[in-house]
């Protein structure tokens, strides 16, 4: 994907976040304690939304006209798609089985099946990592800095 | 007097001297693994110093500062990879020394460099905050609006990408900092019927995500980093001549970055690049540069390392951060009941002592840790990257989660980490989000406190001398593409009637 088409399709997506906001915003009935806007609790996010509507709109123009020059520039950094799909989806079912199957266990599990998927192949290091590790940091966590983690599953 | 014997009873207590040198040296580590910045590794240790005392909380953040901006230059010179982007400009000269078989003197030059433009700094730091706040106590809600709009500025008009993204992370900061309740009507805004939204957004969870997280994502997404190979390097301190031949230039490079380091957004890698710019300027031997020049390399290292101190100038005397690391910092600041701005120094002396000496130990400390680790540093580089960043998603969670134990905070994370990683692929800078919503309530409080001191003439925000001048500057700034743009063509024109 090109730059301008990255830059474009940026300020599409946050014209439709803005105007989204803007329509929640107008549908809002917070009363103000009268005496002027300053007592209006939506005159700056009104402002924001404002704000924000505008430089959407310059930045689909500035995405665009590179498109119509056909001038095309390359990403620099090409990303993976089914990988940062993994990852993203590895990281967020660790965030939501957390709190549920406690903190030594999902750890360990995510630790050895998100490493193991991203290439790191020492069996050695692999089970130590997902096993000493978590064990540590709850540990250091509970006893050192009592900072309460799940520790087992909630069910 | 009193407040240094109070301040004194602050850090030479067990957690802090612990906080300081565990601090310090995990933010060299921090630095030396490339990706692994020092705004990562504070927002990643954040959440451990929750449970400490506010000197020893702080001390650890500021040790992962000043200690990763060290650490960076470590890979710079050994593998001509910086490990943070303020030591990009010491690959030039610190790399061709490796090869030259010098690396340990590299390492031992960019040690003192740093200690050098860290102590300067700190020295300006004490000077200029107490005299900065001091002054900043007459500002009213004209003059803080103007300053904080001012900062966003600065931020968006220096960020990496358009300036237009960088004024819309701004934008999308302060909207993110006006969810909640309204202080002025007590109204809940945007709190999409979730309860837990009513009180706001937390901004350790925010910033977490936006930078560790997304960091996680960036790295991982592009590719399996291979192992990197270092060559083994030793320690070797610059002798007494070499110290006082380079001497001119740690200092130079000290007053380059703490000038830089004090106007907000342009940070240590800019300030790296225009102190070594300047050293070479100012060679006897120009030649000599970008081919393993002691000289260059103590110029970027000084004055990358100035930045630090420099940098807390603005955030301590006028509640007003320069880049993400010091948001971070005046958010920890905030959490352990310390709120930065002009009666900071009043009504916290002895706390904010206690931090000019915590500075000065850790960059003292930084030279040990150089000398006594640098055989440990390569075995770091060898860490493979898919086990790394399982590790640090494993601490973001744990950190993100006993910070209050809520699983709100975790899906504020996650989604901030999505979102941080879209923005980047887009080209969008993330500082100017953190500074708007750090900024955001100042932003809004004293836009509506104006308001209605003025009785709704709005015109009164732009009659006071000092907010008439920093909304100038901050047009001066908006409007820089145009002139450049306007110069270069006048340029072009002058050239083709000429040819």
């Amino acid at each position: 994907m090109s730059k301008g088409l990255k830059t474009l399709l940026a300020g599409a997506a946050l014209l439709l976040v803005w105007g989204a906001l803007a329509a929640y915003t107008a549908q809002m009935s917070l009363p103000s304690l009268g005496g002027g806007i300053a007592y209006d609790p939506l005159f700056v996010p009104q402002l924001l939304i404002g704000a924000g509507i505008v430089l959407a709109i310059i930045l689909m123009v500035q995405g665009i006209r590179p498109l119509l020059a056909g001038i095309r520039i390359a990403d620099e950094e090409p990303q993976k798609t089914g990988r940062i799909l993994f990852v993203i989806v590895a990281v967020g079912l660790y965030f939501a089985a957390m709190p549920v199957l406690g903190f030594p266990l999902s750890s360990a599990v995510f630790l050895l099946v998100f490493a193991f998927a991203l290439g790191y192949r020492k069996p050695v290091g692999l089970v130590a990592t997902a096993i000493l590790g978590p064990l540590v940091i709850w540990y250091v966590f509970t006893a050192g800095l009592e900072a309460p983690l799940p520790a087992w599953p909630s069910f | 007097m009193e407040f240094l014997v109070s301040a004194a009873d602050m850090i030479f207590t067990l957690p802090a001297v612990l906080a300081i040198v565990g601090g310090t040296l995990l933010g060299v580590a921090i630095g030396v693994l490339p990706g692994l910045g020092p705004a990562v590794g504070v927002s990643l240790a954040l959440p451990l110093t929750l449970g400490l005392d506010q000197v020893p909380a702080i001390a650890m953040l500021l040790g992962i500062y000043a200690g990763s901006i060290y650490g960076g230059s470590v890979t710079a010179i050994l593998i001509n990879t910086p490990g943070t982007p303020a030591s990009a400009a010491s690959c030039l000269d610190g790399y061709p020394m490796t090869l030259r078989g010098e690396a340990g003197r590299a390492l031992g030059i960019a040690a003192v460099a740093s200690v050098f433009g860290g102590l300067f700094s700190v020295a300006i730091l004490a000077m200029f905050a107490p005299r900065l706040a001091a002054w900043a106590l007459n500002f009213g809600p004209a003059e803080m609006l103007a300053l904080a709009v001012f900062a966003l500025t600065c931020i968006a008009a220096v960020s990496q990408g358009s300036m237009i993204k960088g004024l819309m992370g701004g934008v999308i900061g302060l909207f993110i900092s006006v969810i909640g309740q309204d202080t002025f009507t007590g109204q809940v805004r945007y709190d999409f019927g979730i309860f837990e939204l009513s009180a706001g957004l937390s901004l350790v969870p925010v910033l977490v995500g936006l930078f560790a997280l997304s960091e996680v994502f960036t790295r991982l997404g592009g590719g399996y980093g291979a192992i990197t190979t270092a060559t083994a390097a030793g320690f070797k301190m610059p002798s007494f001549g070499e110290f006082r031949r380079l001497t001119p230039t740690f200092l130079k490079g000290g007053v380059i970055g703490t000038i830089l380091g004090i106007l907000p957004g342009i940070g240590p890698t800019a300030a790296s690049f225009v102190s070594y710019a300047e050293a070479r300027r100012a060679s006897k031997q120009p030649e000599t540069f970008g081919k393993g020049s002691p000289q260059g390399l103590s110029a970027s290292e000084s004055a990358n390392n100035a930045v630090t101190g420099a940098a807390l100038v603005p955030t301590l005397a006028l509640g007003v951060p320069g880049d993400p690391i010091t948001a971070i910092l005046l958010g920890a600041l905030v959490i352990k009941d310390i709120v930065p701005g002009p009666r900071l120094f009043l009504q916290h002396a002895d706390t904010v002592a206690a931090l000019y000496i915590v500075l000065i130990v850790i960059n003292l400390l930084i030279l040990p840790i150089a000398a006594g680790f640098s055989g440990v540093w390569r075995r770091i580089l060898a860490l493979p990257e898919a086990l790394l960043m399982a590790m640090v998603v494993v601490l973001v969670t744990v950190g993100i989660y006993t910070l209050n134990n809520s699983v709100l905070d975790l899906v504020t994370t996650f989604v901030a980490g999505v979102v941080g990683y879209l923005l980047r692929r887009a080209g969008f800078p993330l500082a100017p989000i953190i500074i708007g919503f750090v900024l955001g309530g100042m932003v809004e409080e004293n836009l509506r406190m104006g308001m209605i001191v003025f009785e709704g003439d709005w015109t009164e925000f732009f009659t006071h001398p000092i907010s008439a001048v920093l909304f100038a500057l901050s047009v001066i700034l908006l409007a820089r593409p145009l002139y450049s743009g306007l110069g270069q063509r006048l340029l072009s024109a002058r050239k083709a009637s000429r040819g």
